[in-house]
């Protein structure tokens, strides 16, 4: 929610019927403005100092292997990779980005095109709540009752049926697993993705409406014309839902496993680099290496979040101008 | 005895319990032009919009009496059927931004069947960008975008879309009130010889009644939602029936 409010910020500035330029107000605000930037400067620096020593020691290794063996006895025992976890961050994420889709395309459709007035409000508001929940609620949720369905009416009946397919090819254990956390990671991101393609799809003129309508288009096919309207800020969406996804901390580490695995199975409990740090970070400070692998481990979201981040903003400011 | 490509009779329209037309009887033969003309708010979009039922979309929206496009009731029958049969140019030129020059084309005829294969959206394609007037222009690019066309070429753009439906029925919203003069010339007389070479009748709406004159074979003149006047063109120019009328010719209303 809070990327839309931004976003919305910016034409209303950008069309201001105040003075282009107040050089004493633009004065006034710029220090707290350089603040902001320099406090992610700061950042940066901060994670690529700290990093900098485990990325000398293990060099591309940190990235190609799947070791993780804290060890106090000496460093020719110590290993950090972190494979896995950039694995499962990453499988977790486009799965959650994947089937989130879908289902906020469906209920932008369903609110913008059938819901009565009222339904709509209710609806709306719903999502607004969602979006706004605390995300450990949506942890809880997913070890209490997600997870255990999806075990059995889910994984154990896929694993049974096709169990030569290599993403069902292993037996469901506790079910906490990465489809477990994708799963949680889209419902999470549903209510935000949801929102940016709501806004961008009540944006389109009318007159353009009116012109699909006035081709013989069907309900179906008026849907799809619209979204190809909005191509950009559905691609917007989804690489924003991703960095969001990507970056999730405490509910993934609820149902995610936490185990060292790269497996094709989506049924197998694995890592990502955001449960890692908050499981490990801890006791980090009695290994050598460990925090700085850590922090490499943040080095890669960050170099993740920025890339997913501009992307989306970039695509999502495509989309604005397409409209005025 | 020619064919009737569009009776209303009765005609209503209500939004939002507002009578915005009232009683509204028309016919027109087929392979004739109607110009639609008055002032602006007098129900002239409105009426364009009962025709194809995009005032289906308007919320709190009544309809009352029938229209009938070529032996088609309407009312009864499926809307996206109805809008096939009528293709419709907006005031302002509304080309599709995301796809290309044939494209914006191709969209009709995809979407309703109308083609078999490639070879025969091509010729459709060519066929409806002639008849706009728009092929030499366009011929050498085909794949770019409509935002590269000046508004005047857009709105024939918009016209080769509508034809590529093969309506039977084209309906005009001030098609050239936001065109330069040229266009709007051009605009005209590809309107003049698609009804003199093709099975198509066209309603034509615009507030200035001297492009009226010009372009149509019949007139209706709508003021504050009701049918002042309506009939053959040549004899409503000679000789008006109505004080209003004849007044809007001068330009006084
Ligand atoms: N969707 C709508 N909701 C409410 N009123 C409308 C709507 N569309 C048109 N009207 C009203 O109907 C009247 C006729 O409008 P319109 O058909 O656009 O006139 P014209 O095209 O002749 O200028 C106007 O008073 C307008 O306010
Ligand atoms: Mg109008």
């Amino acid at each position: 929610m809070r990327i839309v409010r931004v976003m919305a910020l910016i034409p209303s500035i950008r069309g201001s019927l105040l003075p282009r330029y107040d050089k004493g107000f633009f004065l006034s605000l710029l220090p707290f403005a350089s603040i902001i930037f320099a406090i992610f400067l700061a950042l940066a620096c901060i994670v690529a100092s700290v990093s900098q020593q485990s990325i000398s020691k293990f060099g591309v290794r940190l990235l190609t292997e799947s070791v993780w063996r804290p060890s106090e006895a000496g460093e020719e025992f110590v290993s950090y990779g972190l494979l896995a976890p950039l694995y499962g961050t990453l499988v977790t994420s486009v799965t959650a980005a994947a089937m989130a889709l879908p289902l906020s395309l469906s209920t932008v459709y369903f609110m913008e095109e059938l819901a009565p007035p009222k339904l709509r409000e209710l609806f709306s508001t719903l999502i607004d709540l969602m979006a706004g929940l605390p995300t450990v609620l949506y942890g809880l949720w997913g070890v209490e009752v997600m997870i255990p369905f999806l075990r059995d009416n889910l994984m154990a009946p896929l694993h049974e049926l096709l169990p030569w397919v290599p993403l069902f090819s292993c037996e469901p254990l506790s079910g906490a697993s990465l489809l477990s956390a994708g799963m949680v990671l889209a419902i999470m991101i549903i209510p935000f993705m949801h929102s940016l393609i709501r806004d961008a799809y009540g944006s389109v003129p009318m007159t353009y409406r009116e012109a699909i309508l006035s081709l013989g288009a069907n309900r179906y096919e008026y849907f799809k014309m619209m979204l190809s309207l909005i191509k950009p800020a559905i691609i917007a969406s989804l690489l924003l839902g991703l960095g969001r996804a990507s970056s999730e901390t405490v509910a993934v580490a609820l149902v995610v496993g936490n185990s060292f695995n790269v497996s094709p199975c989506i049924f197998s409990p694995g890592y990502t680099i955001p449960s890692l740090i908050a499981n490990q970070f801890s006791e980090s400070n009695f290994y050598p290496y460990m925090q700085s692998a850590l922090y490499a481990g943040g080095l890669v979201l960050l170099i993740l979040g920025v890339v997913f981040s501009t992307t989306g903003l970039i695509m999502m400011r495509k989309a604005r101008e397409m409209y005025g | 005895m020619r064919k009737v490509a569009l009776l209303t009779e009765n005609l209503g329209v209500k939004i939002g319990g507002k009578e915005i037309l009232r009683n509204l009887n028309i016919e027109l033969p087929e392979r004739r032009i109607l110009a639609v003309m008055g002032p602006s708010g007098s129900g002239k979009s409105t009426l364009l919009r009962a025709v194809n039922r995009l005032l289906d979309t308007v919320p709190s929206c009544e309809v009352s009496g029938r229209v009938v496009i070529h032996g088609v009731d309407a009312y009864s029958s499926d809307p996206y059927k109805v809008r096939r049969l009528t293709g419709m140019v907006f005031q302002v030129p509304n080309p599709f931004p995301n796809m290309s020059i044939y494209d914006n084309v191709a969209i009709g005829p995809k979407l309703n069947g109308l083609v078999k294969d490639r070879r025969e959206l091509d010729d459709l394609v060519r066929w409806a960008l002639e008849r706009a007037m728009l092929w030499d222009e366009v011929r050498e690019r085909l794949k770019d975008p409509p935002h590269k066309l000046s508004g005047g070429q857009q709105q024939r753009l918009c016209l080769a879309r509508a034809l590529a439906l093969r309506p039977k029925l084209l309906l005009l919203d001030e098609p050239t009130a936001n065109v330069d003069p040229i266009n709007a010339a051009k605009i005209e007389e590809a309107l003049r010889s698609l009804v003199e070479t093709q099975e198509i009748s066209i309603i034509f709406v615009t507030h200035t009644p001297h492009q009226a004159m010009r372009i149509s074979d019949y007139v209706a003149f709508l003021y504050m939602g009701e049918l002042v006047e309506f009939g053959l063109t040549q004899e409503i120019a000679l000789n008006p029936k109505h004080e209003l009328t004849r007044r809007f010719l001068k330009g006084e209303v």
